[in-house]
């Protein structure tokens, strides 16, 4: 592979500084290796989704999970009931009740 | 459905969905380069050759695959790393999420038998390849694309 690439002389004597260095992974990133977790995630893993309301500045007054919860492969749906009303968390429409909203 | 196509040369069969699209299927038979970027068919991390044309596997039905050639990276792994590591010499390689888009889009525009036309202009259009631009990545397509030149191999 020749490559190239014009340093000032100053750099020339130096090793390291100045000079390109091409990373340690780059062979296998440049050639498509599964690298990445969703290459790497195991088939009968669980997959979590996020549902976002598609409507933006909307309230949110009810989730029906009635339908959902039966189509078969969902394991479960967390929603606001399965969360404790006590977290640090903010929710939508809340004050912020942490100084720290931001930490789980 | 099933269909048989040539993975890579390799005759494979697959059960298929009618609605099932060819990036999924070329993933679920192991070939992770083929990478869900956009999904909406536009910036083109899911190219793969079907019968040595670039497509985009997204919005391609696994169907029209049948009784035809898809090749992807896992395909290409020495013209991949002889590109590649042109790409990492210029840190053109980046994350490398997209790198797989590279080759399969400069390889082609190259001429993987024949000669390369366009100059790299034509390589980096936006219609060949829409994702990015950055000078890094340009610096190194035209570098592989002169030694190529130069270099007279195919």
């Amino acid at each position: 592979m020749a490559y190239s690439q014009k340093r000032p002389a100053e750099a020339k004597k130096l090793r390291v500084v100045g000079a390109p260095l091409i990373k340690r992974d780059a062979k296998a990133l440049v050639t498509g290796k599964p690298v990445y977790t969703d290459d790497l995630a195991m088939k009968d893993c669980l997959i979590v989704k996020v549902l976002r309301s598609p409507y933006a500045h909307a309230l949110i007054r009810e989730i029906d999970c009635a339908v959902a919860s039966k189509v078969q492969g969902i394991e479960c749906i967390l929603t606001w009931k399965r969360m404790c009303r006590r977290s640090a968390l903010p929710w939508q429409d809340e004050p912020i009740r942490s100084p720290a909203p931001m930490t789980v | 459905m099933e269909i048989r196509f040539r993975l890579n040369g390799k005759q494979v069969q697959a059960e298929v969905r009618p609605d099932t699209v060819l990036l999924d299927l070329v993933r679920e038979l192991g070939c992770y380069n083929v990478k869900r970027g956009c999904e909406t068919a536009n910036c083109g991390l899911c190219t793969v050759w079907l019968d040595g044309k670039p497509v985009l596997s997204c919005s391609t039905l696994a169907l029209r695959a049948d009784g035809r050639h898809v090749t992807t990276l896992e395909g290409l792994q020495k013209e991949a790393e002889e590109f590649g590591m042109f790409l990492a010499a210029e840190g053109g390689e980046q994350c490398g999420f997209c790198n797989g888009l590279y080759y399969e889009r400069t390889g082609h525009g190259a001429g993987v038998k024949g000669s390369y036309r366009g100059g790299d202009q034509g390589v980096f259009s936006r219609k060949s390849l829409p994702l990015q631009r950055y000078m890094s990545q340009l610096r190194a397509v035209k570098k592989y694309l002169d030694a190529k030149q130069k270099g007279g191999r195919d």
